[in-house]
């Protein structure tokens, strides 16, 4: 059986009365019976087709229109019919190209019948079409699709009352399955009918009759469409009135607006009047057709009873927070250890042999740029993986969840529900975060968030944690950042429960979240979303930390003190070295009083990237000033030997995850970093404990700093800039006094 | 008259009416599902009763954030969770329904 490609849809204006007449005259005249197949997108009606037709059809588009509409030839009981299969649509009325393709063909070619398939699972939403089909005194007969689909999700369709209720044959049917079908032609050819239509307002049902009356004078107009086309001009369908219009039928228009103002003038609006009997009449017939709905819970529902349990939900969050941390150590700390040791080594000993003849730009490459920005980059490979792992979270659906686990918790300290979003965003960054505080209706609730956000752990102090948790905490490292973590969100939620209560009064409100069904996300887009934030990383490494530890070089250059050169000066007795020990008593009852400490805190106000790279310039520099000169070749065999190693600690590392963090030591413990293990020699544990929560806590980036001034005013900004740095200072302080006791 | 015995489209404005809401925020409101709401949406919207009311969008990066799906703010031109809000016709058919 051929099936050809329908000619588009007469779109155009019908040119004149003649040419209509003729129209309707050869179609009715036409032979085999037409028989027009209607439905919602995705009902499974080209599947029908195929099933009944025995044809193969496929999705075929016009050229330059995304609209198809496709007709098929077959014999039914040795009769020649006709099917054509109408693009989706979800109503007549016509919001899309499809409906109005729909619309149109049913309007032009005069059918015997028409085949409504419906969606068995959605019937509330299919029958407002077929209601509007209703109105077009056609015959009808319903094909209820899919009720292998509508059973799986509790639901089970009364064919029977449906089919009472609307007047017309109902067929349940599985197309593809085939079950069913062999019945449908028939049932549309020998059993079509009427049916019931939707009973408008009086009013307007009246205004229906008196229009009808006239249209019967215009042989132009196809008589099954009067009614439809009578209800269409009420309300107020543009492309009917349009096509009307020029088509000399503008007496009627002018009947239809007569009726409109009167309708107006007795307080009616046509338009949601009509539409309100339809859905109405829909939702009445969908709860006769589905009396009890069986609660089926999706696979997603039955996660989330556990997922969301009031009392498991924040454990199970806060345990999957610890596993993505114990995942990105253990896979990462390998290649972290790769870069800061030996691929710095290799670039630095390159770097020597390059630049020999240029002993100051050497020191500035060897003793500067590779061990700060070096520093920084090694811990691209943590952020990578850490970002998948939230990418996953997220992709998954899982992360709605916790923005709805937080959403009691957060209002219970006064907060928006809606500041899960800037809240959560500033664990990537706080300067967009501060810009994403806009969502928030009240003015104080956006003062009150952006004065708490620069306490969520951004992405640029994870290098902190990872290199002193490496040092000082080798066995405990993922727990101990994810614990840092968690204290950032608890003294946030202290400081708007403080500042709530006093400066900031208004009450928190609840928010309506989306929760997704949980989906396994694509890797493709996981990666891509994964690299993109990765490598947005490594260009502040290139841009600000390199332009930093340059500037810091420069001060760690210039001496001090009497008899020393440029370059040549001590560390300690350089500029740099000399403020950094001025301002170090500030930090001695922190227990990290010493002046390289201090001075890596400075720069850090930059961006918080540099504490690390300057304590990787301060650590490492003097070290490395005089590297030996590496060779092309074996620095290359350097690079590629530690690369293959770090590649088999990384998979040797995987099972190591799921250990209970008292069962087993992250992997990777024994991977130390140059740089972890000059720490490891320079700070005590409990000193190294109060440094890190001071880094939490300090005073956020100028980045986030000019944001928060933007937002909200320089004062807000600075007073946030003081309350954070004295936060910082008292909460380092006790955790030093209370550690040096327990370490 | 109560929310329950209005007629569906009032419902929805009614739902609108002091608050703009997202589709999925209505559903969960009225007790229904996002595709029994889409086409009454669609009319609503079609007809002038309701109206995207487009967040106030901030200079917030999105790019590839994690959180885009959640975030009513996401920098797209077409976000995917319109906002809808009750324009002055919605408002006219709504003190109508009280009326009567």
């Amino acid at each position: 059986m051929s099936l050809p490609t329908a000619p588009a849809p007469s779109l155009p204006l019908i040119p004149d009365e003649a040419a209509c007449v003729s129209t309707l005259a050869r179609l009715k005249s036409a032979s085999e019976p037409r028989v027009v197949v209607v439905g919602n997108p995705n009902v499974g009606k080209t599947t029908l087709i195929n099933a009944v037709a025995g044809t193969r059809l496929k999705v075929g588009n016009w050229g330059g229109v995304t609209i198809e509409k496709r007709e098929a030839h077959l014999t039914h009981s040795g009769r020649s019919v006709y099917l054509l299969d109408l693009p989706g649509a979800y109503s007549l009325s016509p919001h899309t190209p499809e409906e109005l393709v729909a619309r149109t063909a049913l309007l032009d070619e005069a059918p015997d019948a028409v085949l409504n398939v419906l969606d068995a699972g959605n019937l509330e939403r299919n029958l407002y079409l077929t209601l509007q089909l209703m109105d077009f005194q056609l015959p009808v007969a319903v094909a209820l699709n899919l009720v292998d689909e509508a059973k799986d999700k509790g639901l089970t369709v009364d064919a029977r009352a449906l089919s009472r209720a609307l007047g017309v044959p109902v067929v349940e049917t599985v197309a593809s399955k085939g079950t069913g079908t062999a019945d449908v032609l028939g049932r549309v050819l020998g059993e079509a009918t009427l049916g019931i239509g939707v009973r408008y307002p009086k009013a307007i049902e009246d205004a229906v009759a008196d229009l009808t009356r006239r249209m019967k004078a215009w042989p132009t107009l196809p008589p099954h469409a009067h009614r439809y086309l009578a209800l269409a001009l009420l309300e107020g369908d543009p492309s009917v009135r349009g096509r009307l219009a020029a088509t000399g039928h503008q007496p009627l228009l002018d009947a239809a607006d007569t009726h409109l103002l009167a309708l107006d003038a007795a307080g009616l609006d046509a338009l949601i009047d009509i539409a309100e009997a339809r859905y109405a009449r829909a939702g009445d017939l969908a709860r006769l057709a589905v009396p009890r709905a069986e609660a089926r819970r999706t696979l997603s529902e039955r996660i989330d009873t556990v997922a969301l349990h009031p009392w498991l939900g924040i454990p199970i969050f806060l345990a999957l927070v610890l596993l993505v941390f114990r995942l990105t150590f253990s896979v990462a700390a390998p290649f972290v250890g790769l870069i800061g040791g030996p691929l710095q080594e290799t670039a630095s000993g390159w770097a020597s042999a390059l630049l020999s003849w240029f002993p100051l730009g050497r020191d500035l490459v060897v003793g500067a740029i590779i061990p700060g920005v070096g520093t920084v980059l090694s811990f691209l490979p943590t952020l990578l993986v850490l970002y998948l792992a939230m990418s996953f979270l997220e992709d998954s659906g899982y992360m709605a969840r916790a923005a709805f686990l937080m959403d009691r918790g957060m209002r219970s300290v006064g907060l928006d529900g809606r500041a899960f979003i800037p809240l959560v965003l500033g664990f990537g960054c706080n300067v967009p975060a501060v810009s994403a505080t806009r969502t928030l209706e009240r003015h104080s609730d956006r003062v009150l968030v952006g004065m708490i956000l620069p306490f969520m752990s951004c992405s640029a102090r994870l290098p902190v944690y990872v290199i002193f948790a490496a040092a000082l905490f080798p066995r405990q490292s993922s727990t101990l950042v994810w614990a840092l973590y968690i204290l950032g969100m608890l003294v946030a939620f202290a400081f708007a429960l403080v500042l709530r209560r006093t400066a900031l009064p208004a009450k928190g409100g609840g928010v309506l979240l989306e929760l997704p069904p949980y989906r396994f996300p694509a890797w493709k887009v996981l990666w891509k979303h994964a690299a993109r934030r990765t490598a947005s990383f490594a260009r502040r490494a290139r841009t600000t930390v390199m332009a930093t530890v340059a500037v810091v070089w420069v001060l760690l250059a210039i001496p001090m003190v009497g008899g020393q050169g440029f370059a040549t000066v001590p560390p300690q007795d350089s500029l740099f070295g000399t403020v950094s020990r001025a301002v170090s008593p500030i930090f001695a009852p922190l227990g990290f009083g010493n002046w390289q400490a201090t001075g890596a805190l400075v720069p850090g106000f930059i961006a918080k990237e540099v504490v690390v790279g300057t304590l990787g310039q301060i650590y490492l520099g003097e070290q490395a000033t005089a590297p030996a000169p590496l060779g092309v070749l074996d620095g290359t065999v350097q690079a590629v030997t530690a690369t293959w190693n770090a590649v088999k600690e990384s998979v040797a590392a995987l099972p190591t995850v799921i250990a209970l963090p008292h069962l087993g030591a992250d992997a990777g413990a024994d991977v130390k970093s140059p740089l972890a293990a000059a720490l490891a020699r320079a700070y005590t544990p409990a000193a190294g404990l109060a440094y890190l929560v001071f880094v939490l806590l300090y005073t956020p980036c100028i980045a986030t700093v000019g944001a928060l001034a933007q937002e909200y005013g320089r004062r807000i900004a600075w007073i946030t800039v003081a309350y954070q740095l004295a936060t910082a200072w008292v909460a380092a302080f006790v955790v030093y006094q209370i550690a040096s006791r327990l370490l | 008259m109560t929310r329950a015995a209005s007629p569906p489209l009032a419902r929805i404005l009614g739902a609108v009416e002091t608050t703009p809401r997202t589709p999925a925020e209505l559903a969960r409101e009225l007790g229904s599902s996002e595709d029994a709401l889409s086409g009454m949406l669609a009319t609503l919207h079609a007809g002038g009763y309701v109206q995207e009311a487009m967040p106030e969008q901030g200079a917030c990066a999105c790019g590839p954030c994690a959180l885009k799906s959640l975030c009513r703010n996401a920098d797209s031109p077409a976000p995917a969770l319109p906002l809808l809000r009750l324009t002055p016709r919605g408002a006219a058919y709504l003190a109508r329904q009280a009326r009567t």
